[in-house]
């Protein structure tokens, strides 16, 4: 009778010790999204964080030459996807572009898509030729043509990707690399690469 | 009969063990020193993190922290830091990621970060495992 009590009691003991163990984290809705995400083969958002990071951290560091205290303007040129994935190029772009202007390292050039006329750029241009054009908008605060500040640098970029497997797992691996260019004389004057490695495991 | 007391009470220590080894080990300002704030009993077993430096680079505060695996097998773990303003207050910042650190048996590691804005003049830093299921 005693020996029932207490193996029911270590039982108890046992279950609600497991259930407060349990990571509640698991069941909520929503997710910290600094956190990795559910496991894929392609480039998932915690990986663009690493990338980010990584490419940001690497530019900080080496810092960026300015002519007498001017900051330095970086205009986002192509980031080129060579794997079989879609990945969000140009989101990596704009994050990298993001954490740059926080850190009051240089400035960023938005306009660079005058050919296609798209993007936020395309919209540059079509507020230009509304403020200049239309009639609508009073001469003395519209913008002139021909101001646009020139990028002393474009940011390019790669993205490849290897993938191999077995009967078990696949593993993709992810090589980024970025390089920043001074459009004045064509040098590269930095570069970085992340790796990301990726094993999933086969259904 | 005793050795159902004993049983008991190793059962439960053991819980309690596992469930303290939640938490990340953090380095964190107090006061005036950096103290290594070991939240779980399980991670502190796997992992020693031993000094920690600072230096400004292009106006920017870099920070490094040594760390060792201090057990004789590969082990997953992630880190990240927090970046403080000189109140002490969080910055707004996508730049506290996760990243994955995977060590070898005894292998000194270099957790280094640069604070992403002039404002940071304070940090935190955080190491836990990799894998969720030993998190819990």
């Amino acid at each position: 009778m005693k020996y029932t009590v207490l193996r029911s009691f270590l039982g108890v003991l046992g279950v609600v010790g497991l259930a407060g163990c349990a990571t509640p984290m698991n069941t909520s809705v929503y997710r910290p999204p600094d956190e990795e995400g559910i496991a894929s083969r392609g480039v998932d958002l915690h990986d663009y964080q690493l990338v980010v990071e990584k490419m940001v951290t690497s530019m900080l560091k080496h810092g960026l030459q300015t002519d007498a205290g001017k900051k330095p303007v970086i205009s986002l040129g192509p980031i080129y996807n060579h794997t079989p994935y879609n990945i969000e190029v140009r989101m990596i772009g704009e994050d990298i572009r993001t954490e740059i202007l926080k850190s009051g390292l240089a400035k960023f050039s938005t306009a660079t898509d005058f050919a296609h006329k798209g993007g936020e750029s395309g919209d540059l241009y079509k507020q230009l030729e509304f403020q200049n054009e239309s009639g609508h908008v009073d001469a003395a605060t519209a913008k002139k043509y021909g101001q646009i500040v020139g990028a002393d640098y474009v940011l390019f970029g790669n993205i490849y990707s290897v993938e191999r497997g077995n009967e078990r797992i696949t593993e993709a691996n992810f090589k980024f690399t970025l390089t920043l260019t001074e459009v004045k004389t064509g040098l590269a004057v930095w570069s970085d690469t992340q790796l990301i490695r990726k094993n999933i495991p086969r259904r | 009969m005793r050795i159902f007391g004993i049983l008991g009470a190793v059962l439960a220590v053991g819980l309690m063990g596992g469930c303290l080894s939640s938490a990340p080990t953090t380095v964190e300002k107090q006061g005036s020193e950096y103290k290594v704030i070991a939240n779980s009993f399980l991670l502190n077993n796997h992992i020693r993190v031993v000094e920690r430096s600072t230096r400004l680079v292009n106006g920017l505060l870099e920070a490094q922290v040594r760390g060792q695996n201090i057990k004789g097998k590969d082990v997953q773990f992630e880190y990240r830091f927090v970046w403080l303003d000189k109140d002490g207050i969080r910055l707004n910042t996508e730049m506290t990621t996760w990243k994955p650190l995977a060590l070898h048996a005894k292998e000194v590691a270099f957790m280094t970060a640069i604070a992403p804005t002039p404002e940071a003049t304070d940090f935190l830093m955080a190491v836990r495992f990799a894998q969720q299921s030993s998190r819990w």
